[in-house]
């Protein structure tokens, strides 16, 4: 049986009296996980957790099996972490700074400097090697953070808002970055408060909310998950009282308001039965329209967060 | 160990040039300063004055200051900034980066130490009525110059715990290597035994003969001095003890 790449139990942390994540229960096998959560959700605390910087207030976390603590410096061969916070390492320019953390893994100096210029050319900037990072645009700082993650070919990638400040070319570039980890067999958990930046690289996602799990699973199982939650859509007809009585009655609708003489507003938890009704009635003449806006991505995180927020 | 010695390297590197030097330098130089105030005065014997002024100056002052500034910046940065998480995220035990950044600290407040020590004595030597007698002064310096060694050795290792283990390491530094080593190690009475100055000034007295010829009233008389063999066990002791406890922190303290 294989080790899953990540799994926790329970895990909590609390910064004073402030939650910063609360009971996270989850696994991650592998893959590319977006990981998607507004500020303040408890994404970048869980990387913190997942890398041992920070300690968990309750439970624990497993990486490849093995639980992180502030002794477990010998997973970081197999660990590759971008943290959220900006590169702090003023005045040196960014082949120094790649340098000294591939010395952090055992190269020797000259080595290690090669590891560096091989790391830039990755995301591409082999030309910016020699620049100071303070002398650097916040899009190029982030690409430098995310080389040192790559400095050792990790199996395991934790990019925490890895395209902030990025350029839209960038983005792409991180992005095409990102799948390519995850189809050579690596495991990459994605952290972004933006929906479509996590569509864009994996359909797996965990959804974290004021530091709780809101959901996980495949985008198609959370779409489901959403379909069970009130939906909202409009029909076009000419008595929307009988046609708003007969969904009641049916159960089929939750709600109902009416938008003028030949408009009506329904709102249910049961979306497919109620189009494959709605689509009897338009046959019978009775509904003439209907309305019904794909929610996308964004919507379904607003409707999750609003749902339990 | 490669992780040791690239903080080595990177913590040489900072303190040693650009601005970061600036503030050492300054507090280094103020023996000289006074070196020069003196020889302007003229009158009194200039090796006498640079063993009752300059070495206790060094001693008391130029060594904790110059260990802060050597230290606690560079400490400062990696943790207040998360800078940290970059280096506990790599493949080297978390004490590496600490054990790299002492070794860096001390090789780097030795050069600026041997300013404060060897700059004043040129200028009392330039400035005497006769010639200076090179076999004199250079004893002399170089024994003051081995006490600030060991001294900044000792200083760096508690500045690395304080920096490790609180975010307001300045006002620890301050309290423990001010008040608790200068103060407290130049009071007489039973409270000075547990300051490591004690054991410094002892070192100082005996590789510079203070004490024997000279009289300093900025470092009181010992009735018990401790030999240089045990004055040198107890301050590798705490330098050791220190690192130790600078890992155990580092274990314990969260990179936010």
């Amino acid at each position: 049986m294989s080790v899953p790449a990540i799994r926790c139990d329970g895990l909590s942390r609390w910064y004073g009296e402030v939650q910063g994540l609360s009971g996270l229960s989850l696994t991650i096998e592998g893959g590319v996980v977006g990981l998607l959560g507004p500020n303040g959700s408890g994404k970048s605390t869980f990387m913190k957790l997942l890398t041992g910087l920070i300690r968990p207030s309750r439970g624990y976390v497993e990486v490849f099996g093995r639980r992180v603590g502030p002794d477990s410096h010998r997973l970081f061969s197999r660990i590759g972490y971008s943290p959220g916070e900006d590169v702090h390492f003023e005045g040196e320019r960014a082949i120094d700074f790649l340098a000294l953390l591939a010395r952090f893994g055992g190269d020797a100096p000259a080595a290690a400097v090669r590891r560096g210029h091989q790391a830039m050319e990755k995301v591409g900037l082999p030309e910016k090697a020699e620049v100071r990072l303070n002398a650097m645009s916040k899009g190029m700082r982030q690409r430098v953070k995310v080389a040192q993650a790559l400095l050792f070919e990790p199996e395991l990638l934790l990019l925490d808002e890895p395209l902030n400040g990025m350029d839209p070319i960038s983005r792409r570039a991180t992005m095409r970055l990102v799948r390519e980890h995850g189809e050579r067999g690596g495991t990459v958990v994605f952290a972004s408060h933006v929906l479509h930046e996590v569509e864009a690289v994996t359909s797996h996602v965990v959804l974290l909310h004021h530091g709780r799990l809101l959901a996980e699973g495949r985008l198609g199982e959370i779409r489901e998950l959403v379909d069970r939650r009130p939906r909202r859509l409009r029909v076009d007809c000419d008595d929307p009282r009988l046609v708003a009585a007969t969904l009641l009655d049916e159960e089929l609708a939750c709600g109902t308001r009416f938008e003028g003489d030949a408009r009506l507003e329904l709102e249910t938890r049961t979306l497919a039965p109620l189009l494959a009704r709605i689509e009897e009635l338009g046959a019978a003449g009775r509904i003439h329209g209907l309305d019904l806006e794909d929610e996308g991505l964004e919507g379904i995180f607003d409707l999750l967060v609003g749902g339990d927020g | 160990m490669s992780a040791v010695a690239a903080l080595r390297s990177f913590t040489l590197r900072r303190r040693l040039t650009g601005v970061g030097l600036l503030p050492s330098l300054a507090i280094a130089l103020v023996p000289s300063g006074i070196a020069v105030i003196l020889a302007w005065r003229g009158g009194g014997a200039p090796l006498d004055d640079y063993l009752r002024l300059m070495a206790p100056l060094c001693l008391s002052f130029v060594l904790p200051f110059v260990a802060m500034f050597m230290t606690l910046p560079i400490l400062g940065e990696l943790y207040e900034k998360g800078a940290m998480g970059y280096l506990y995220t790599r493949p080297a035990p978390r004490w590496a980066p600490l054990l790299g950044l002492f070794q860096g600290a001390f090789l780097a407040a030795l050069p600026v130490l041997l300013v404060a020590t060897l700059t004043p004595a040129l200028v009392l030597m330039a400035w005497a009525p006769g010639p200076a007698v090179l076999a004199d002064w250079f004893p002399m310096v170089g024994g003051v110059f081995a006490t600030l060694a060991v001294g900044a050795m000792v200083d760096t290792a508690i500045c690395v715990l304080l920096g490790a283990w609180s975010r307001r390491s300045i006002i620890w530094a301050l309290l423990v290597l001010v008040v608790w080593g200068s103060v407290v190690g130049n009071l007489p009475g039973s409270l000075r035994d547990t300051s490591p100055h004690r054991y410094l000034v002892a070192l100082l007295r005996q590789w510079t003969g203070i004490g024997e010829g000279v009289e300093v009233r900025a470092l009181p008389p010992d009735p018990d001095p401790p030999s240089v063999a045990a004055s040198l066990a107890v301050l590798a002791g705490i330098t050791v003890a220190c690192l130790f406890l600078s890992w155990r922190a580092a274990r314990r303290r969260d990179i936010l």
